[in-house]
């Protein structure tokens, strides 16, 4: 609902110029919703609706009395005579004085054009608006418009800086708001603020999943109307559906490019030195060059709020982007893969610099729990699932606890690499299988992830807790139950050790 | 029962029929000195109720047409309404008894019937086609009845006459408001000759001796009074054919609002803070508080101090097939709702 003038805005306008009150100065407060041209013989002044504002032609004096009492029975707001104020005579204004119904001689004022000129002053607001969101809808109409160009169309119409937050608060498209709008933002519902500093308007869209917004649209202005909060409303209202329209698509295509990606990869890492010109033909469909040397990148969550999702994945592509890897991303099960693709083999100071990128990246998603492994850069489409797998066994020593480090790669790790091959020999393996027993039936798969969590943490009770969503006491319960289970002490060092080693190679 | 009317009531009778003009008919100060003086050479006259007419008698109808104020700028001698009904009583050519009546007991006409019965020695009877004032010669309960204005004549002071046949209502006003135009602005009027039965059942009755009754006590018959005040406005509009003007009367305490009367030649709506509190036929009488005099449209000024009283209707008007004739709409007044 817009905001309506009152009789005295009316009066106070150009429409109404030179217009004469003849009485009822006191209903001068009352707002007015609409308008209509009557005469006094019309029979039922309701059907005008209440607050109308009624405009006659000359009507005769005794007529326009008689009109009064009728006119404020039916909650008119004013009434408007196109007339010489001489020809009303004082009963009629003593009448309107008593009824507390504005009336107002307007001289040589035709009726229609009167009536049509206060509609227009009525409605404006009304027709404002719709004019506003007309124009949006036919810019942002014509395809599925992106953050960028909603924004731009949103500035251009409105009376307002607008931008496109995430759900974080990163700009996606915009200005960032000069307000703090964290509070605002962890709300999830449309909301407004008004103050002496001026107005924010922020509306949720895009395709939400649960009850997180993806996406915030901002509005924020330093000065604001009723009426130019309404408009902002509506049109950020029709910019949400954009926005909406536009994320679907996104996501869509993001999903079946997602789908593909991850199948072609696939290929590529179970081909080993057997790549078909099938594969290739497929990788190249994908966008990919097989040839030259490639950095391969693997990027894991540590706990399961890290887990992938469409979110991360394009957080995660834009950390990279920033950070000048323009890499491909492929969503692989729970993890990513990413890889660098050079005609030459690279030096050490690119591979460096690509190490140091990687870690920034991390770094710049503080939200999100994630380690990576860098694998050496090898040559051709088999030298890619190489570095692949290696940076993937490399990000399986990544961490995120004290002692560890968020990212490991080929170039610096030989020690732990040794460590690593020792851990994952068929030999270990087969003595894990041997020490942790009864912990490696499938019932005790919670044991088991409790117990490699546990050793993983230095053994800290309290940090197994917060990395697998449990009470402590769930945890130091589950800790008795694994000694109990393989009759040993999980206090002594040695055991520790041996057990995390079993660990890691029955992963 | 028959009673005389002298010398004596003409004063009385002028104030009544002012009540009756209802702001309307015209100011009857001349033609009740012109009454008196015709009184004076004649006698008094005797005034009949219908039910003492004879079977066979012949009613006509009498009174001045056009403007009063044309006739007290040129007065007549006071013989053009005995004319009248004389040649109307030679183009009639009737052996029945010929009596007298008015067409419109109120104003000056009031007084016309009473100086040509007293000249012709015609008996006089209490019998009219309005009892009260009002606005056009085809505003009659003899119109609503059926009854013919034709034949009928008109006279100015010039000796001219003019005798109509065959012609009735609107037409006939038409005709008669040309005609007095070129006869001095006014005219003697007789017409409406019809049998005694169908002007009783048609007539207003008593209308003189009401106006009669009213000019001697104005507290005579039950009556609504609207408040007393100060008139405060009066408003003319310009170019219509009728006066149409409106007065607002300031009621003073314990009232303290304004009244409004509308008038079309006489006072014929009355409002009360946009409601309608009288209307004609009712007859609504601003009396001038200094002298108890009722006032005519026209003498409203601002500053006179009046008194609003609504007297009723003559019955006749509140009769089906009659009060449409003298209702607001009769006179071009509308409105929505109540």
């Amino acid at each position: 609902m817009n905001a309506r003038p009152t009789v005295s805005q009316l009066l106070a306008g150009q429409v109404l110029e030179g217009a004469s009150l003849l009485g009822g100065a006191q209903g001068l407060h009352r707002t007015v919703t609409d308008v209509h041209a009557c005469t006094p013989a019309e029979a039922d002044l309701s059907r005008f609706g209440t607050h109308a504002a009624l405009v006659l032609q000359s009507p005769v004096g005794y007529q326009l009395e008689m009109l009064l009492p009728r006119a404020r029975e039916a909650q008119a707001s004013v009434l408007a005579v196109c007339a010489e104020p001489a020809a009303v005579l004082g009963s009629t204004r003593w009448l309107a004085d008593r009824l507390a119904l504005p009336l107002v001689a307007v001289p040589s004022a035709p009726l229609l054009d009167l009536a049509q000129r206060l509609h227009a002053l009525v409605h404006g607001d009304d027709t404002n608006r719709g004019l506003t969101c007309a124009r949006l809808a036919r810019q942002l109409g014509r395809r599925p418009a992106s953050p960028a160009e909603t924004v731009h169309a949103l500035n251009a119409l409105l009376p307002a800086q607008c931008a496109i937050l995430s759900a974080e608060g990163t700009p996606l498209a915009g200005e960032p708001p000069a307000r703090q709008l964290d509070h605002l933002l962890r709300a999830a519902a449309p909301a407004t603020i008004r103050d002496e500093a001026g107005a924010v308007i922020a509306l949720p869209a895009g395709s939400a999943s649960g009850r997180l917004v993806p996406l915030w649209l901002i509005a924020e202005t330093a000065d604001i109307t009723d009426s130019e909060l309404n408009t902002i409303t509506a049109a950020l209202q029709i910019a949400a559906w954009a926005v909406t329209a536009w994320s679907a698509t996104h996501q869509l295509e993001a999903a079946r490019n997602s789908a593909f990606q991850a199948s072609v990869l696939t290929e590529l890492l179970t081909a080993g030195d057997q790549v078909t010109a099938h594969t290739v033909g497929h990788a190249l469909e994908a966008g990919w060059t097989l040839d030259g040397w490639h950095i391969g990148v693997r990027i894991l969550p540590t706990d399961t709020a890290s887990r992938r999702s469409q979110a991360t994945t394009t957080r995660l592509r834009q950390v990279l982007a920033a950070q000048r890897i323009s890499a491909p991303l492929v969503e692989l099960g729970d993890s990513w893969a990413a890889w660098l693709s050079e005609p030459d083999e690279p030096a050490p100071d690119r591979f460096s610099a690509v190490v140091a990128g990687v870690r920034r990246s991390l770094a710049a998603m503080p939200g999100a729990a994630l380690v990576a492994g860098i694998g050496k850069a090898q040559p051709g489409p088999a030298g890619l699932a190489r570095t692949l797998t290696e940076a993937w066994e490399l990000a399986q020593i990544a961490g995120i606890s004290p002692g560890r480090r968020r990212v490991e790669h080929a170039g610096a790790t030989d020690p732990r690499r040794l460590v690593l091959a020792v851990v994952s020999g068929n030999e270990t393996v087969r003595r894990s299988h041997l020490l942790l027993g009864a912990l490696l039936e499938p019932s005790n798969n919670v044991l088991l992830e409790t117990l490699d969590t546990y050793l993983t943490l230095e053994s800290s009770a309290s940090a197994t807790a917060k990395s697998l969503h449990v009470h402590r006491n769930t945890v130091l319960k589950r800790l008795d139950r694994i000694e109990q289970l393989l009759q040993m002490r999980l206090d002594d060092p040695a055991i520790r050790f041996a057990l995390r080693i079993a660990c890691r190679a029955a992963r | 029962m028959s009673w005389i009317l002298g010398t004596d009531d003409l004063g009385p009778l002028a104030t009544g029929a002012a009540v009756l003009g209802s702001g309307g008919a015209g100011d009857p100060a001349l033609f009740e000195l012109l009454a008196r003086q015709v009184l004076a050479t004649h006698g008094p006259v005797t005034v009949y109720e219908h039910a003492e007419l004879p079977e066979d008698a012949i009613l006509v109808s009498t009174g001045l047409v056009g403007s009063i104020t044309a006739f007290t700028e040129k007065p007549g001698n006071g013989y053009e309404f005995t004319r009248a009904v004389i040649r109307l009583r030679q183009a009639l050519a009737t052996s029945r008894p010929v009596y007298v009546c008015g067409y419109e007991t109120a104003g000056v006409n009031a007084f016309l019937p009473l100086i040509v019965a007293a000249q012709t020695q015609t008996p006089l009877v209490d019998l009219d086609g309005m009892g009260r004032g009002l606005s056009w010669l085809d505003q009659t309960t003899y119109d609503a009845a059926g009854i013919p204005i034709a034949p009928f004549t008109l006279t100015d002071s010039h000796g001219h006459t003019v005798v109509a046949e065959a012609i009735t209502g609107h037409e006939a006003e038409r005709y008669i408001r040309t005609l007095t135009v070129s006869m001095g602005g006014w005219s003697a009027f007789a017409g409406y000759p019809a049998d005694a039965t169908a002007v009783g059942s048609a007539g207003v009755h008593g209308a003189l001796a009401r106006a009669l009754r009213l000019g001697r006590n104005l507290d005579a018959e039950p009556h609504r009074r609207l408040g007393s005040g100060r008139v405060s406005e009066v408003s003319w509009q310009p170019g219509t054919e009728a006066a149409h003007g409106s007065i607002v009367v300031w009621l003073g305490p314990p009232d303290d609002r304004p009244l409004r009367i509308e008038t079309r030649n006489e006072f014929l709506l009355a409002l009360d803070s946009g409601r309608i509190v009288a209307t004609a036929p009712d007859i609504i009488c601003l009396l001038d508080q200094r002298t108890m005099t009722p006032l005519l449209t026209e003498r409203v000024l601002p500053g006179y101090q009046v008194d609003v009283r609504v007297y009723p209707a003559p019955s006749r008007w509140t009769e089906p097939g009659f009060a449409h004739l003298a209702s607001p709409a009769a006179f071009g007044y509308s409105w929505a709702g109540p």
